[in-house]
């Protein structure tokens, strides 16, 4: 099968599941609000340190969501003893890995729009001016993320430590991700345009490409027997 | 803590990770070693 | 003891004692920073040693990935085993040269947060390996991990020419570094280096070792 072709099958049927559960959305919906609350509790009624720190909190609550967003994408094919089936996939494995991260990464935009739009509501920070642009920083950072995430998540899913060592194994890998997009992030909400820092748009497009070719690449040999 | 205090320090705790790691090594080799030839005793192979 | 093995160690040993006095009595102090500056010939042959280590990693675990031979497995290991163990010293002198010049143990620079996320990103390696149980997985596991954790590697050091930080730049690459403390820096290199490979005999011995005991307690 092309590859194109098993990875807008695979993304089909993620969405589908998801469509029909709404579990996995609904989970994290709660969860992003619950994280937006604890904030408050954590920095205290002045909203000025709020602000100063949206930037961190902001990829510090999408990286939280995420993780277990990236766990929940296998955990669901290991409890219905699809991976196996998935193993046994006509056709470059690659496709399904490329499936898994297209769906991942719409999942954790949802989220991340989500969780930005309260962080706003909450704190009162004006970020409609800022959202055109936050948008594109918000789904290139996920992509290098997701990319990594989905790898580690398909590592991880197979062996009995999985909760402990998805963060421990992904976090260190994901940060020449997460400290561009982060800092992209702090210049956008500052009003400044994208290219006000271009070399850390760049070192940001690089590593996804570098991640999600790897992932590409190497995810086969993780879905071996 | 003048300079060579730190020079010192610094010296000291790369000598004990460098020999300590080391000498781990070995001792693991050497007891790995002992467990195949004990094991090998009774028949009769040579274990490099 | 092997032959390799033997001729490795002795001429760690020697080059180690060469570079000791090299570095602490032949050198003069550094114009700017002092005597303290003479950490340099530990902390600079270190965190090379753990490049060269880490970068072993990743031609052995796409050797492995492609070959699926064990030799490629083992050597991607214990080089990662070695790598980390360079990794920690660079980062303890790191902290001990960052006291007196700095005024800190401890900052959050971009060199000092990448080579600790480095740290860890190896120890996750090992870490890896020990809950897997099936030898060919865990190998085709922590292959992903070598090969992804390279490129985690370049980004922490091109990262302080990225960022203006508090960390020096690499005084090497910029070519900013007199003969007097470069020849003793070289020989520090070289005896690290050596060292390195010593250990990776080792190491390697150790592993051949553990899978002979295995085969002969699944074989009786």
């Amino acid at each position: 099968m092309n590859v194109l072709v098993l990875a807008t099958e695979i993304l089909r049927k993620d969405l589908r599941i998801e469509a029909r559960s709404r579990e996995g959305v609904n989970t994290l919906l709660f969860f992003s609000a619950l994280l937006v609350f604890l904030f408050r509790f954590a920095l205290g009624p002045t909203e000025a340190q709020v602000r100063q720190g949206a930037p961190g909190l902001l990829w510090f609550a999408f990286i939280l969501t995420g993780l277990w967003g990236m766990a929940r994408a296998f955990q669901i094919e290991r409890e219905n003893d699809c991976l196996e089936a998935l193993r046994l996939v006509p056709g470059d494995l690659g496709g399904v890995y490329l499936g898994k991260v297209v769906g991942g990464c719409c999942v954790m935009v949802a989220t991340e729009i989500a969780i930005v739009v309260m962080f706003g509501l909450f704190f009162h920070l004006d970020l409609w001016p800022a959202g055109g642009r936050l948008v594109p920083v918000l789904i290139l950072g996920t992509v290098g993320f997701v990319a990594i995430g989905t790898l580690f998540a398909a590592i991880t899913a197979h062996l009995k430590a999985r909760e402990v060592l998805l963060p421990l194994l992904l976090l260190p890998l994901v940060i020449p991700v997460l400290l561009p997009a982060s800092r992209l992030t702090e210049l956008v909400l500052a009003g400044e345009s994208l290219g006000a820092e271009p070399h850390w748009l760049r070192l940001l497009l690089v590593f996804d490409l570098v991640f999600l070719v790897l992932g590409y690449l190497t995810f086969p040999f993780v879905m071996e027997d | 803590m003048g300079p060579w205090g730190y020079i010192g320090l610094a010296y000291g705790l790369a000598a004990i990770t460098l020999v300590g790691y080391g000498w781990s090594l070995v001792m693991r080799i050497r007891k790995r070693r002992a467990r195949l030839d004990r094991e090998a005793g009774g028949r009769g192979e040579v274990v490099k | 003891m092997d032959r390799l093995g033997v001729t490795l160690g002795l001429g760690a040993g020697a080059l180690v004692v060469a570079g000791l006095w090299m570095g602490l009595v032949q050198a003069p102090p550094d114009a700017v920073q002092g005597e303290v500056q003479r950490i340099m010939y530990l902390h600079v042959p270190s965190i090379l040693t753990a490049y060269l280590a880490f970068t072993v990693v990743l031609v052995c675990s796409i050797g492995y990935l492609v070959r699926g031979t064990r030799g490629w497995d083992r050597l991607a290991h214990a080089s990662a085993e070695v790598g980390v163990v360079f990794t920690a010293i660079t980062l303890f002198t790191g902290a001990i040269w960052g006291k007196p010049t700095w005024g800190v143990w401890w900052t959050w620079d971009a060199r000092l947060t990448g080579t600790a996320v480095l740290f860890l990103v190896y120890l996750g390696y090992l870490m890896l390996r020990s809950v897997v149980e099936d030898q060919d997985r865990a190998g085709r596991f922590a292959a992903v991990v070598g090969i992804l954790g390279f490129f985690d590697m370049i980004f922490t050091h091109m990262a302080v020419e990225w960022f203006r930080t508090l960390h020096q730049p690499s005084s090497l690459q910029r070519g900013t570094i007199d003969t007097a403390l470069r020849l003793p820096l070289y020989v520090n290199l070289l005896a690290f280096v050596v060292l390195y490979a010593y250990f990776l005999t080792r190491r390697l011995r150790l592993a051949a070792l553990d899978e002979a005991i295995e085969a002969r307690d699944l074989g009786g």
